[in-house]
């Protein structure tokens, strides 16, 4: 159920009212959050509503274990309670079919919740017991994880490095279908029980409230991957909800909506041939194919990222900024604090910092840098060329550390025509190189990327048709974010009278109902 | 201020704000996605089936082509009229289908009527190519158009288009059904949204608007276009479960479109023998975005194709296809036979009619 369908569209029709009305108190308003969270979830696929239920409920008791706190019979009881509704439900819409998938699996995942809370609670040492219970959280989530997004790259790799020697080990690949943002939940979850742990945040006491948030459903396909600490406070209050944040909130929405309909899902019908067969294409042609997957990856992403923050503010919710206009970075550091803001922070705070972080000699910093990239690579894809795009934006990362870039750009930031034109030129030194990177994200295999890049450093026939194309969606979107960008466009728009706002809602409005793209695509990032 | 001049005022900010939103649409359009201004004028007969607008005239503007189109007041797009009285010695041919045999986005003399009669003229056949195409129109309106308008003037050979939306559209239109394999009238009307049209039509502010407004043109075929898949999907759910769905160029067929079909030809091609007359089959190839083109017809009974055998331009679609820049179909607009692709189907349809022999028959 996309957030552009018709489906979704209905669900929400249905849904906002009853939620309105069940807000008059928090239980009730978190328990129609948990039912439309799962119904939305379950639309896909209703296999996975148990593997939810199951984070939902190991990590409650992790948390709680995570803080030094034991957790007690109700407290497991509820988590068990919870798996086997969901599960029954689950099992119950499948027609009472393949209770070998939907029922053995919970009642398993039940006794390990049992088996954690009794055995652990044997550690008579409170802090010894808390890291127990956060490394079985972290162990329990990423073997999850590693097992639907990893098996089988991991094996296949194994199996054509050991075969390379003359030793084949005779993998052989599971069907395994990936679970739909199972890489945002899981970090999500992971994160929290971190945080309960290094005392950051108090551990949720209120199974529903803890519920309610993991499976929020504007977020739990493809992010922002949210931090308890922020969303957490949201689900025990009841804000109201002011006019203007509906307004906000649905004119997020329809940029959102706009980003990636029109702009999205039209360069990907310039991108996608070219990529498919890269070597019919003239140098003209590979470039702008590659510029098209640059905006697309942004304006999918981030288009699926205001589409929910929308939704939230709608209903009364803040979700955090996941993208602050990435391509104006002038550096990879500005970059990764302006790209997928949730990742990278989440990135930094748990396993960047538990690396080391700055602390320690050059060396040792550029080999947590790199450690970090590569593994953000491959948290967005079981595939060789997501660990390379990860391999280069560290080796970028290291250089310009190296080199001192950011420090020189600080002092460039003066607002002199020479510190201008340095940042115009750092800008313009950085994007191709952030553009080279997304040739590995977008090709099926480091060949295809190779072969992108190769046929385009050879500068043959670059003056193409195919570049009108990719202006006409890519430069509209690019003028409007120098004017969020620019303080004194941003002010001359907020000081514009009614008619220059209602004008553009309505050349938003146009622009989605004219140039919707006629082969809708799923987002990219349901895919990580 | 008083509660009453409150309320004017809200109104009449609303109106302007209405205004302003539809001239910008239409500025926005003109500027951004211009329309195909393609206008219909069909109106209901008495017989239950749309016709064309007797004694209209009216133009489209694609970004192709801006055609002009002149209905005589038989209702048939030709700047002659004809007797119902057949001339001695003179073959008629009618031709009965939708806006490919009307010659949508085709000048009078290159639609295929026009070329069908001309070439037939030129090889020393006393013919008259009577062409009773109405946009929108599938095989049970053809054959209804037969019946009540077409028989009066004595063809000799009917030429029945075929073309893909032909399955769906005889569900949609439910004129006919099938009844355990036996075909039956079901209804006895299929003018879809022409009350409307014509109650419109009166005005002439709305013709205006019809003829030039790129938004209203564009709001036209997207509620159309909803209101076609909505219709169709509401009568293949009456006619039964959509099984066996055969995937054709972005049509989904299923079996029951296919048998109605084929009975809905196979009672065209009776009627047309109790008469005295032949029937051929003219079969518009699917585009394909590869330019290889493919047929619908494909898809009909064994015994239907032999008894039945289509005009097949395909081999000439594609061997033209070849050329560098050939265009056999329009790309914008509704995308419907250039020049070059009417003058291959009719010149494949004329060799046909050639080596068939009927029209020595009535000559």
């Amino acid at each position: 159920m996309l957030f552009f369908t018709w489906p979704f569209a209905a669900f929400f029709a249905i849904f906002y009212p009853i939620y309105l009305i069940s807000r008059r108190r928090v239980v009730s308003r978190n328990l129609v959050l948990i039912v439309a969270s799962y119904f939305f979830y379950g639309w896909w696929n209703i296999h996975f509503l148990a593997l939810l239920a199951f984070t939902t409920g190991l990590d409650y008791l992790t948390a709680l274990g995570a803080a030094g706190r034991r957790p007690h019979r109700g407290q497991l009881a509820k988590s068990c309670g919870f798996l086997a509704l969901v599960s029954a439900i689950g099992f119950a819409l499948n027609h009472g079919r393949e209770a070998e998938l939907l029922l053995l699996p919970p009642l398993a995942a039940c006794l390990l919740y049992t088996a954690a809370v009794m055995l652990l609670g044997l550690i008579t040492d409170d802090a010894r017991r808390a890291r127990s219970w956060m490394q079985l959280s972290i162990v329990v989530n990423l073997a999850v994880l590693a097992f639907f997004k990893y098996f089988n790259f991991f094996g296949t790799s194994l199996d054509q490095a050991f075969s390379s020697i003359g030793l084949p080990l005779g993998f052989v690949a599971l069907h395994i279908i990936l679970p739909l943002g199972i890489s945002f939940h899981t970090f999500q979850s992971i994160g929290r029980t971190i945080d309960t742990y290094r005392g950051k945040l108090e551990p949720s006491t209120g199974f529903i409230e803890f519920a309610a948030f993991l499976s929020y459903f504007p977020q739990i396909l493809a992010g922002p991957i949210e931090r308890a600490g922020h969303m957490l406070p949201q689900f025990r209050s009841i804000a109201p909800i002011y006019r203007s944040e509906v307004k906000a909130g649905a004119m997020l929405f329809l940029w959102g909506l706009n980003k990636k309909i029109v702009v999205a899902d039209n360069l990907a019908a310039i991108a996608n041939p070219i990529f498919a067969h890269p070597g019919r294409a003239t140098s003209g042609e590979l470039a702008v194919a590659l510029l098209s997957f640059t905006f697309q990856i942004y304006c999918d992403f981030s288009g699926y990222t205001d589409m929910a923050r929308g939704l939230a503010k709608i209903m009364g919710f803040d979700l955090r900024l996941n993208f602050n206009l990435p391509y104006f970075a002038r550096t990879p550091s500005e970059f990764w604090r302006r790209w997928h803001i949730s990742l990278s922070e989440w990135l930094r705070d748990y396993l960047y910092i538990s690396l080391g972080g700055n602390r320690g000699t050059t060396a040792m910093v550029c080999r947590n840098l790199m450690l970090t990239m590569l593994l953000g690579g491959l948290w967005h894809g079981a595939a060789w060329t997501f660990v390379m795009w990860g391999f280069l934006h560290g080796a970028i990362q290291i250089v310009y550390r190296l080199l001192g870039i950011d420090e020189r750009l600080k002092r460039a930031d003066d607002g002199s025509l020479a510190g201008t034109a340095t940042n115009l030129l750092a800008w313009a030194l950085f994007m191709p190189l952030v553009c080279i990177t997304w040739a590995y994200f977008r090709a099926d295999s480091m060949a295809q990327a190779d072969q992108m890049l190769l046929g385009i450093a050879r500068f043959h026939a670059m003056t193409t048709g195919a570049w009108s194309s990719w202006a006409f969606y890519a430069l509209p979107l690019f003028l409007i974010e120098c004017g969020f960008r620019f303080a004194p466009l941003r002010d001359a728009y907020l000081r514009a009278p009614f008619i220059v706002h209602y004008t553009a809602v309505i050349a938003l409005l146009y622009s989605v109902i004219v140039l919707t793209s006629a082969t809708g695509q799923a987002f990219i990032y349901f895919n990580f | 201020m008083p509660l009453a001049t409150l309320i004017l005022r809200k109104i009449a900010i609303g109106l302007l704000l209405l205004l302003w939103t539809l001239l910008f649409g239409e500025i926005f359009l003109r500027l951004i996605d211009p329309q195909a201004l393609m206008p219909r004028y069909v109106t209901g007969t008495p017989y239950g089936i749309r016709g064309n607008v007797p004694g209209a005239v009216y133009h489209h503007y694609t970004p192709d082509v801006t055609v002009e189109y002149r209905i005589n007041r038989q209702g048939m797009r030709d700047d002659r009229s004809f007797a119902e009285a057949k001339p001695a010695g003179t073959c008629r041919i009618a031709m009965l289908g939708d806006s490919y045999f009307v010659g949508y986005e085709l000048d009078l003399r290159d639609t295929l009527a026009h070329r069908i009669e001309a070439q037939l003229r030129a090889d020393g056949h006393k013919v008259e190519v009577l062409n009773f195409g109405v946009s929108g129109f599938g095989t049970a309106e053809n054959l209804i158009a037969y019946q009540s308008i077409a028989r009066r003037f004595h063809p000799d050979l009917v030429l029945m288009q075929w073309q893909v939306t032909d399955y769906d559209d005889n569900v949609r239109s439910a004129l006919y059904r099938l009844d355990h394999g036996r075909l039956e009238r079901a209804n006895a009307a299929f003018l879809p949204g022409v009350a409307t049209q014509d109650w419109l039509m009166r005005s002439a502010l709305y013709r205006l608007v019809a003829d030039h407004s790129h938004l209203y043109n564009f709001a036209r075929e997207q509620v159309g276009w909803r209101s076609k898949q909505l219709l169709g999907f509401l009568r293949k759910r009456a006619t039964g479960p959509a099984e066996n769905e055969v995937d054709q160029d972005t049509y989904a067929i299923n079996q029951a479109e296919v048998d109605l079909a084929a009975a809905l030809l196979r009672e065209a091609q009776s009627e047309l023998r109790r008469d005295g007359a032949e029937m051929l089959v003219v079969d518009i190839p699917n585009r394909t975005p590869d330019r290889v083109f493919s047929s619908s017809y494909d898809l009909m009974p064994a015994a239907l194709k032999q008894t039945l055998p289509p005009v097949d331009a395909l081999p000439a679609f594609r061997d033209a296809a070849r050329a560098p820049g050939a265009r056999l179909f329009f790309p914008h607009g509704a995308r419907h036979l250039t020049p070059l692709g009417a003058g291959l189907l009719a010149d494949e349809t004329v060799r046909r009619i050639e080596a068939s022999g009927d029209l020595g028959r009535c000559g």
